[in-house]
């Protein structure tokens, strides 16, 4: 009796796995539809950011289906999508410029049609000939209030160097990228005479911190838990991380804009993606400022076009990384310089980190 | 023939990769480990981690197996599933619970703070410490495993023939039980401290600046700069020096007289 018991089941397995085979095998062949988009971007607090401001009202317009995939900026992931030919994203959000840089190299890009887009609204360093930015993000210096007193904050690099002022350990990204930057800043230098870096400097000024550094966070989620916990005073984090944890959660973080790195999130189109006409459409309707101005109600990245901040709240703009008091205290990281020396950077970098 | 497809193959095609550059044959890749002394020292540091882990799970788990098999069946076989509970864990959060216990204000530094046994918290992680605590509470079960395993296997009634003859129970423990479990021992040392040659998710999280991996660096040279042929030789050479160290100790096992079947 069991014996059939379990060839009934058997059975049954074998017909739901070769359905389900079929099933996928046509789903795949199905190829593309004319009124779908594939959007790949970062998942988390983000996606969901952009599903609300940007995916749901751009269906309910155009009646256009947008099916959400997400990565975490794996680079290879990409490259090797395009080079096998069954390119399955349509467009994809890109956090790091870096990735734009390599994918002209690499020629796994598609080129933006710019005829309906006009460049003139955007903030320098939004758009590239292969991609464009639809928000800023800044890696900033972040503290907990609870550890300084009122008349007594950090400002700036200098004083995040400045222990006797400002006790307490440090945290910094397990990255060169910015952190280097950074360690110039705190060194002196002008933040519009940062690019080529000088490495040399650089790492002299880290060594002087180098002991107080006592965690080096590679999650972005890290720094603002590590604020909170009294485990470091001050920190290095990227400015949404802070806001959800000081505005959601209510936790005593604030964020020094001066010195901050500014970054752009962007659309990238891969070569030969299979809708490209739906893709330029939903990279169009970002492009218009009262969508980017609907971002910034769910998460604390700036509009990449100007007058997007118009008649946003002091609250609001006070938060966003590009409004005009704050973009102006910040610099634009050089995604184009790191991508030519970063491997020879990384080898420097873990170098110094492993030395006393 | 299983092995062969997909075991030998990959390895097979990660060694031709990391002997190709520009579609040539070169061995840029193996001489650029020697270029900085970075590769070096990390894979020192890698060996350190992986030879204290090692030992201080032999240390944990050889008194939990022994206790395990004191017991009635019943009773050790519900505590072998109790030990064998964080394999149904994922890594990441165990990792990140000891985030909770050893950070500064955590459960073990406010416990001490309180009672007065310490004044000033101890630096619990982010350090040499801290990543050895979350490794060995990752590969204890693995280690009581093995070492559970190679205890069954051997005859208790000779225990109490040396009993019978008059040796107390730590000449019991010395001379009769310990000599028969070397095997087990020394497999599960070369378990574990393979399986933490190549681990890499609790030292980023709970390690220093000092506490680099080999297996970090592969993963950057991989995932981050697609450098595969850099990345492969960097993996080979761990290859290599896993396979000699694996080779001496079963030598070693030899030596004692005692079946050497490897894993």
């Amino acid at each position: 009796m069991s014996y059939n018991v379990e060839n009934l089941f058997l059975n049954r397995l074998i017909i739901f796995l070769s359905t389900l085979t079929i099933v996928i095998f046509f789903v795949d062949c199905s190829g593309p539809k004319q009124d779908e988009l594939v959007v790949c971007s970062y998942g988390g607090s983000f996606q969901e950011a952009q599903r609300k401001a940007f995916f749901e009202p751009f269906e309910k317009e155009t009646g256009i289906k947008i099916i959400e995939a997400n990565w975490s900026g794996e680079y290879a992931k990409l490259k090797a999508m395009v080079e096998s030919g069954n390119v399955t994203w349509d467009l994809v959000t890109v956090a790091e410029n870096s990735i734009i840089e390599r994918g002209i190299v690499d020629d796994i890009l598609d080129t933006i049609d710019f005829s309906n887009i006009n460049k003139e609204i955007f903030y320098d360093g939004a758009l590239t000939k292969y991609s464009v930015g639809f928000d800023f993000f800044s890696t900033v210096m972040a503290y907990n209030s609870d550890a300084f007193s009122a008349e007594n904050t950090p400002l700036s690099w200098k004083d995040f160097w400045n222990i006797e002022k400002f006790p307490g350990s440090r945290c910094l990204r397990k990255d060169p990228r910015t952190t280097l930057e950074f360690a110039l800043l705190a060194d002196g230098v002008n933040k519009d005479s940062l690019y080529p870096l000088d490495l040399d400097r650089a790492f002299r000024s880290l060594d002087k911190i180098k002991k107080h550094i006592k965690v080096w966070w590679t999650s972005g989620s890290q720094p603002a838990q590590l604020l909170v916990d009294k485990e470091v005073s001050i920190a290095t984090a990227f400015n949404g991380r802070i806001w959800t944890a000081a505005t959601k959660d209510k936790k005593p973080l604030k964020v020094v804009w001066s010195g901050g790195a500014l970054d752009v999130d962007s659309w990238v189109i891969p070569k030969n993606s299979k809708n490209y006409q739906n893709a330029m459409k939903l990279i169009e309707y970002t492009c218009r400022p009262e969508v980017q101005k609907e971002l910034t109600k769910y998460i604390s990245y700036g509009p990449t076009i100007i007058s997007a901040h118009d008649k946003l709240s002091p609250t609001v703009l006070n938060d966003l990384p590009t409004s005009s008091d704050n973009i102006k205290q910040q610099f634009l990281f050089n995604a184009k310089w790191w991508a030519m020396n970063e491997k020879e950077i990384e080898e420097k970098w873990n170098i110094w980190l492993i030395k006393d | 023939m299983v092995l062969l497809i997909f075991y030998a193959y990959p390895l097979f095609k990660i060694f031709i990769i990391s002997i190709t550059k520009d579609n040539s044959l070169s061995i840029s890749n193996y001489l650029r480990i020697f270029n900085s002394n970075l590769y070096i020292d990390v894979l020192f540091i890698t060996l350190k981690v992986a030879l204290s882990v090692s030992i201080l799970t032999l240390l944990l788990s050889y008194p939990t197996a022994y206790y395990l098999l004191k017991l009635p069946k019943k009773l050790s076989n519900k505590l072998l599933f109790i030990v064998l509970l964080p394999f149904w864990t994922s890594i990441l959060v165990r990792s990140f619970a000891w985030l909770i216990i050893l950070q500064k204000e955590g459960i073990v530094n406010s416990i001490l703070l309180k009672t007065g046994i310490i004044n000033d918290p101890l630096e619990l992680m982010y350090n040499f410490f801290g990543v050895n605590v979350g490794m060995i509470y990752v590969f204890i079960p693995y280690m009581v495993l093995v070492l559970y395993s190679t205890f069954r296997s051997i005859e208790l009634d000779l225990l109490i023939v040396g009993k019978t003859l008059g040796a107390n129970p730590l000449e019991c423990f010395l001379k009769i039980f310990f000599p028969q479990s070397v095997k087990g021992v020394f497999l599960g040392l070369v378990f574990v401290f393979l399986l933490s040659m190549g681990y890499f998710i609790t030292p980023a999280l709970l390690g220093g600046s000092k506490e680099t991996m080999i297996a970090m660096i592969i993963d950057t040279q991989m995932n981050k700069f697609l450098d595969w042929g850099f990345g492969s030789a960097l993996s080979f050479a761990l290859f290599i020096i896993i396979f000699v160290i694996a080779v001496v100790i079963s030598f070693f096992i030899n030596i004692k007289g005692i079946n050497g079947r490897m894993i």
